[in-house]
Order: C-alpha cells, then sequence, then structure tokens
C-alpha cells in the first residue's frame, strides 16, 4: 500500500483543477469547489492490495484522459477488481487480468475519447488536419527548396547563332550596317559637341528669363520656350529666328558627306547589323565615351556587363539610335532643300528616310518596329509640311514619287519573333530542362529576376533570408506555364491586331482573365520578360491612318492641278487619283475632306463621331485622336480594351482628329 | 480453447452485446459470464472489456449506469441501447450466416447447424 503521506499529495484541489474537462463547466466549478476529487483519491478509497492498486494506479496515470474520466475508469477497475478479490482470486492473479499497462491504458484512453463531446471531437480533429497540412506544407517547401538549389539550367540552343545565321551569309554590298557605322562615327562625334555648347547657351537663356513674368496666355514676348532648348533638339522643325539656327546649319553643311553616305545605305536591301552583346561593334568614338554621345542605347537590364553575357536580352541594337537622329537629319535636310528649290534633293532624303524605317523593322524587334513606324511618321510629317509650305516647288511627277513611296508595300505585321526567341532563351537561363519543354526556376533564374524586376529580396550564399521570397519562388509557375501563358499573349495580339480599326469603336467589351493571371506571381517571370507594347498597336493604326491621309492629300493635290478645283468629297479621287477612298478610323464611313488654305484637310470624326469641318478642339487646340489611354487598360506584353470607344456625351472634346496636314 | 486476436476482436462485442439483451450487468458479471457460458473460449480479462465497453457506449449500442448494490458496493451496470439491439441482430444473422458457411466446408459439424436453425438465438447451443 502506498503510504498516507503521498496518497494525500496526490489528491491535492489544484491538481484536480488542472486535469479537469475545460469544456465542462460544470466539472470545472465542481472541482473547483472540492466536489469533485482528483483520481488517485478514488484508487486509495478502494483499499486494494498492493499489486493491484499498483496495476489500476498505472494504468490510469498512463490514461492521460481528463481528471472526471479517469475517476471513471478508475473507480470501475477497482470495483471489478474487488469483486474479482473477493471471489477468491488472489492479488497476483487480479493484477494479471489487467494486462500489459501500456496498451490496455492506450486502448481506455482511445475509447474514452470516443465518449467526449461532439465539440471536442471536432477541435481533435481540426487540430489533427491543421498538423497534417502544416507537416504536409513543411515537407512540399522542404522539397521545393532542395529543388531550387539543386537545379540548373541547361542551355540547349544559341539563338544569338540563329539570329545572325541569315546576316553572315549577306554580301557585304548588300548590308547598311558598315556605311551607317562610319557615318555615325563623324556625326555623333560632331553633333556631342555641338549639343553641349548649344545646351550652355539654352541654360544661360533659362538662367536669364527664370524672372521673367510668364502668364498662361502666352502674351508674355520676354520668353520663348524653344530659345530654352538646344536647337539641335528641336530639328526637324526648327522653328524660324531659333538662335542655334546657324549653328545647327553649319552641322547639316559639315554632315553632307555623311547624309549621302547614308542615302546609299538606306538604299542597300538590308541593315546586315550582326547582333552582339559586344561594345565593339560600335565606333570606336562612340564606344569608349558612350555617356557623351547620347546615341547609346540605355543598357538593357541584366546587361551592365555585356561582354560576361551572350544571351539575347543583353543583345545591343545600336543601329537604332543613330538610324532616328540621322532620319531627323534627313527630314531637316529635305525642308532646307525645298526651300532652296532643290525638290529631286529633298525627296531623296524622305526616300532615304523610308529606307532606314524599313531596315529598322527588319530584325523583328519589338522596338524595331516602333523606330521604323516613329521615321514614317517623320517622314510623312516633312512631306506635309513641304506640301503646305513649299507646295508649288514639287511638280506632278514629284507627287506621283511621293504617291508611290508611301504607297509601297511595307512590313505591317507587329513583329513578335525575335521577343518570343528573347523569352524562350531567358526561360533556357532560368529554369531546369526535363527534355520535354517543362522544368522549374532555378536559384540563377530566380537571380535574374530579382535583378530585373528590383525586388526587394535578398538571396545570400543560396540562403533565403526572407520567408517572403520563398513564397514568391514557390508561387512561380513551371517553364512550361511561362511558355504557354507567353503563346496566349502572342495570340491575344495577332488576335487584337486584325481587328483594325474595329479597336476604336466596336471591338467586344470583355473581361480579362488574362491581366488577372499575370498579375499572379506565377507568371512573374512572364511579366518581366513580356515587351511593353501597349502604344504598338496603336501606333500601327495611326501609321495606317495618317499614311493613308497623306496619299489622299497628294492625290487631291494632283486632282486640284488637273480640274482646278478641290475635290468636293473623297470618292471624286477614285480610281483616278487613289485606289479607294480611306476608312475613317472611328466611324469606319469613308474620311472625310475639306479645303484647307494651302492644301486640303483630311480628318476623321473624332471622339465625338461628328463633323467639325476639320476643326480640332478650340479649348486644347490639340487633334482629336481617340485617346487610347482613356479607353485602354494597359498590360504588360499586350493591351486591353477595357472599353470600346466611349459613346459621345457632354463631356466628349468636340473637335476632329486632323490627319493631314500632318499637325505640329 | 483461447481464440485468435482477430476472431476475439469480432466475435467479443456481439456476445457482450447479446449477454446485455437478457439483463444489465456489471463488468465483473459479463466477465465471468463470458467464461463460464463459452467454456473459457470467449474469456476476457478487465483489459480486453473496459475499452470494448467504453467503445460499445461510445458508438451508442449501450448505457452505463452506476448503481449501489446490496452489499453497499457501487457497480456499474450496462444495459442495451435500442442502437444496441439492432446491431445484435444484424451481427446474429452475420454470424449464422458465417457458420452456415463454415458447416457448408465442413469446418463446423452439421449438428451444430441444425441447433442454429432450430434456434438462431441460442447461439447454435454453445450457451
Amino acid at each position: 500500500m502506498m503510504s498516507a503521506e503521498k496518497k494525500t499529495r496526490r489528491t491535492g484541489r489544484l491538481s484536480a483543477l488542472l486535469h479537469t474537462n475545460v469544456f465542462s463547466l460544470g466539472d470545472l466549478i465542481s472541482t473547483a469547489r472540492g466536489g469533485r476529487r482528483w483520481w488517485p483519491g478514488v484508487i486509495n478509497d478502494a483499499g486494494l492490495p498492493d499489486p493491484v492498486d499498483e496495476r489500476v494506479r498505472t494504468i490510469v496515470n498512463k490514461t492521460r484522459l481528463w481528471n472526471n474520466e479517469r475517476c471513471e475508469v478508475a473507480r470501475e477497475l477497482c470495483s471489478h477488481s474487488t469483486e474479482a478479490i473477493e471471489a477468491g482470486r488472489s492479488p497476483d492473479e487480479v493484477a494479471g487480468s489487467l494486462g500489459d499497462p501500456n496498451p490496455i491504458a492506450k486502448l481506455i484512453r482511445r475509447s474514452m475519447r470516443r465518449k467526449r463531446p461532439i465539440t471536442w471531437q471536432i477541435r481533435a480533429w481540426a487540430v489533427r488536419a491543421l498538423g497534417a497540412a502544416a507537416c504536409g506544407v513543411l515537407l512540399i517547401a522542404g522539397f521545393m527548396t532542395a529543388r531550387f538549389f539543386v537545379g540548373n539550367p541547361s542551355i540547349n540552343r544559341d539563338f544569338l547563332a540563329e539570329m545572325n545565321a541569315p546576316i553572315e551569309k549577306l554580301d557585304d554590298d548588300e548590308k547598311a550596317w558598315p556605311l551607317l557605322r562610319e557615318a555615325w562615327a563623324t556625326v555623333g562625334t560632331r553633333v556631342a559637341v555641338a549639343r553641349e555648347a548649344m545646351n550652355e547657351r539654352a541654360y544661360a537663356y533659362q538662367d536669364a528669363t527664370r524672372d521673367l513674368d510668364r502668364p498662361e496666355d502666352g502674351s508674355d514676348v520676354g520668353y520663348n520656350e524653344d530659345h530654352a532648348q538646344a536647337g539641335i533638339d528641336l530639328i526637324p522643325r526648327l522653328p524660324e529666328g531659333h538662335p542655334d539656327t546657324q549653328a545647327v546649319l553649319a552641322i547639316l553643311r559639315d554632315i553632307q558627306p555623311q547624309l549621302a553616305l547614308m542615302r546609299e545605305a538606306a538604299s542597300r536591301p538590308r541593315l546586315g547589323m550582326r547582333f552582339s552583346t559586344e561594345m565593339s561593334m560600335m565606333p570606336d568614338e562612340i564606344a569608349d565615351t558612350p555617356a557623351r554621345y547620347g546615341w547609346l542605347p540605355e543598357p538593357l537590364p541584366g546587361a551592365e556587363d555585356p561582354t560576361d553575357q551572350e544571351w539575347i536580352l543583353s543583345v545591343l541594337l545600336p543601329g537604332l539610335g543613330p538610324q532616328r537622329n540621322f532620319a531627323k537629319w534627313f527630314a531637316f535636310d529635305a525642308r532646307m532643300k525645298i526651300a532652296e528649290g532643290d525638290a529631286d534633293g529633298a525627296l531623296d532624303s524622305i526616300e532615304a528616310m523610308l529606307g532606314l524605317a524599313d531596315q529598322c523593322a527588319e530584325d523583328h524587334f519589338l522596338i524595331g518596329y516602333l523606330v521604323s513606324v516613329a521615321i514614317e511618321h517623320l517622314a510623312a510629317q516633312a512631306v506635309s509640311d513641304i506640301m503646305v509650305e513649299h507646295g508649288g516647288s514639287l511638280r506632278d511627277e514629284h507627287l506621283v514619287r511621293l504617291a508611290h513611296l508611301f504607297g509601297a508595300p511595307r512590313l505591317d505585321r507587329i513583329p513578335l519573333e525575335a521577343e518570343a526567341m528573347v523569352f524562350e532563351d531567358f526561360l533556357q537561363r532560368s529554369f531546369t530542362d526535363d527534355g520535354s519543354g517543362d522544368g522549374y526556376l532555378t536559384n540563377e533564374g530566380f537571380e535574374m529576376i530579382r535583378l530585373m524586376e528590383g525586388l526587394n529580396a535578398q538571396i545570400t550564399d543560396g540562403v533565403v533570408e526572407n520567408a517572403s521570397v520563398a513564397v514568391q519562388i514557390a508561387s512561380i509557375g513551371s517553364r512550361a506555364d511561362q511558355q504557354r501563358m507567353a503563346d496566349r499573349a502572342y495570340a491575344r495580339l495577332r488576335a487584337e491586331e486584325a481587328a483594325g480599326y474595329r479597336i476604336y469603336r466596336d471591338y467586344p467589351l470583355r473581361s480579362d482573365a488574362m491581366t488577372e493571371a499575370l498579375d499572379h506571381d506565377r507568371y512573374l517571370p512572364l511579366r518581366i520578360m513580356l515587351p511593353a507594347v501597349s502604344k504598338v498597336l496603336t501606333n500601327k493604326l495611326e501609321r495606317r491612318a495618317r499614311t493613308e491621309a497623306l496619299l489622299l492629300g497628294i492625290a487631291a493635290e494632283l486632282y486640284r492641278r488637273e480640274i482646278g478645283a478641290w475635290p468636293t468629297t473623297a470618292s471624286d479621287l477614285t480610281p483616278r487619283y487613289i485606289p479607294f477612298v480611306p476608312e475613317d478610323p472611328v466611324t469606319g464611313e469613308p474620311i472625310a475632306i475639306a479645303p484647307g488654305d494651302e492644301t486640303i484637310l483630311v480628318y476623321s470624326m473624332g471622339p465625338d463621331r461628328d463633323d467639325d469641318g476639320g476643326r480640332m478642339d478650340p479649348d486644347t487646340e490639340r487633334d482629336m485622336r481617340p485617346e487610347p489611354r482613356d479607353t485602354y487598360v494597359e498590360w504588360p506584353g499586350g493591351r486591353v480594351y477595357a472599353a470600346p470607344l466611349q459613346e459621345p456625351d457632354e463631356d466628349t472634346p468636340d473637335g476632329d482628329w486632323v490627319l493631314f496636314p500632318a499637325p505640329g | 480453447m483461447k481464440i485468435e486476436r482477430e476472431l476475439m476482436r469480432g466475435a467479443g462485442p456481439t456476445a457482450v452485446l447479446r449477454l446485455l439483451s437478457s439483463k444489465t450487468m456489471y463488468g465483473y458479471e459479463l466477465v465471468e459470464a463470458l467464461s463460464k457460458q463459452t467454456d473459457g473460449v470467449l474469456a476476457m480479462g478487465q483489459s480486453t472489456l473496459y475499452p470494448m465497453l467504453y467503445n460499445l457506449e461510445a458508438k451508442g449500442y449501450i448505457e452505463a449506469e452506476w448503481r449501489t448494490a446490496d452489499s453497499g458496493r457501487d457497480r456499474k451496470y450496462y444495459a442495451l441501447t435500442g442502437k444496441g439491439k439492432k446491431r445484435l441482430e444484424t451481427d446474429t444473422e452475420a454470424w449464422t450466416s458465417l457458420v452456415k458457411a463454415m458447416v457448408s466446408l465442413g469446418v463446423v459439424e452439421p449438428a451444430i447447424a441444425c441447433a442454429i436453425a432450430v434456434n438462431p438465438q441460442s447461439g447454435g447451443g454453445v450457451a
């Protein structure tokens, strides 16, 4: 038997309270008031022989049940044992019938817990489920972490070589790049030096006029905004009387040999620039001090040291800057030449601009396409200015030549091929390859993403320091996921491209699951890498509208010369002067025309969709383009039509979208 | 003879429910009855009985009540519930089918099967 002292110690009320069913208020109160005993007291009261007492005590103790449950079990086992002893069984025999304490305690515990309240059962299952889920998450996280650090990308395709293969096959006299490189080396230096001087003059002007009163109505004649800029930055539309005019004209005279070289370059079938990440491909004069000469393209993400990286994302497209700058010089040159009466020379410069535009687009990079469209617009603007200011200097054959130049077939399909290759190249350098086009993100890949995205996250020596980074890594989808979504994005851009002018009026409103999907971290790599083509579609449509309007303007001038009066409608010009009547982008009706001062006006009805006679919005004096930023929601790599052009209401600006002559 | 543990796991609850179908009984009484009525075949100690009783109680087949006997001793009496009766009927049918199947295979003697056929509730005369 146990000593009385020991038994007393075990029957403390506090211990009983600690082991009471906390889900039963009645039990708690009863135990606290001493109405319920602690379970050892029940065994003590039974006065069992030592072997039986010890065995019952051990079993009940090991059940780890609530106190009231243990009391119940102890009472029943004691009762049973007492009956057995009184029936003549020996204490050892009775103790033996209780069996091994551990399994019986476990069985009793399990069966007694089944009798507990449903609220406890639910909680117990919930805790188990949560525990299992936590274990599962930990296991998955451990597996993914191990996989993340162990996996390596394998670079199987040399995209740079693939892109360069057709260029290697060109003959030297087919390539414009060597001539462009030579011309750029001289002009780049000349312009940079001149710009520094002009900037000093502009800064001095800004300092001198800083304290002048500048009323909003522009009545103050003491300040000229154009004069506060370097003249070289205002070409091709350098205003008359600008303080830098003579210096700019001096440059134009100086660079005539280079412009002649560039005319030849523009006449060649291909740019023929070999793609590379090496600075040595640039003229030494520029490459040595790139920051000074300003024509160097901005460094692409991850290409701080291009010589270390041979992937397409780091490819330099050094031709685009000088191509665009030469186009500006050609536009300026055309204006100067027509003013001097040299119409043939002016048209030669316009033709060179269009040649440069074609060469910019040939590489199938989106940025090249955008520069191409911009150069073509510059050319159309120059022709428009010439027709307004010096229309009389152009003979009929000049007008026909211009019509043929602008009406010639030109690359019009938005190029995505190079962008797709850039993305595929990125995937092969960031993800593992399971041989079937799938794989998972690697440590190297995430590091690239982090650099490009500027993620506020740290991975140092292979250790993820920030839990949010781990979640972000785990969220990123597989290689196949990225490729699948990229293909969807390309297909979508094609569909929108095919819609043409319909996007201005009746392209269906749609919810955009893709935008939402791209917002998710699952597609973080794609979101970063997809080209920003937010302006490409509208640039393409505006290019079409302005080119068609220019052709219509040229046709109207030829009509006027032959008939002696402006045409009344655009259909008067078909088929003799123009093969078809262009469509109004906004209304879908034939484009509107109206006689102007020097030329005819060609205009769209604009957002208000009514005919204001070619008048721009009187409040803002701007032409009423359909304001893509008002109608579209941009998304990475494409655009979403949040709404077609709204039905006009009292807030819609009142005016037309003047397409020809090109507004300033 | 002692039967295999797995067989006991299936037969024990049915045997307890059968005993409780005639009257309420306390734990020690159940142990004694099982031992005597089955010639020790289904004899079980406290270690087997009480977890089984608690399980049957948790499932609602039996219910328990503490009473004071004439001797002044507290005993916990178990009684069959309505749900327990239904369970016993189901188990009895299953065991009858099982015995018949064993007879047809020659595992059980036909005489026992006859006894079951005459009075299935008797358990084939085993009791």
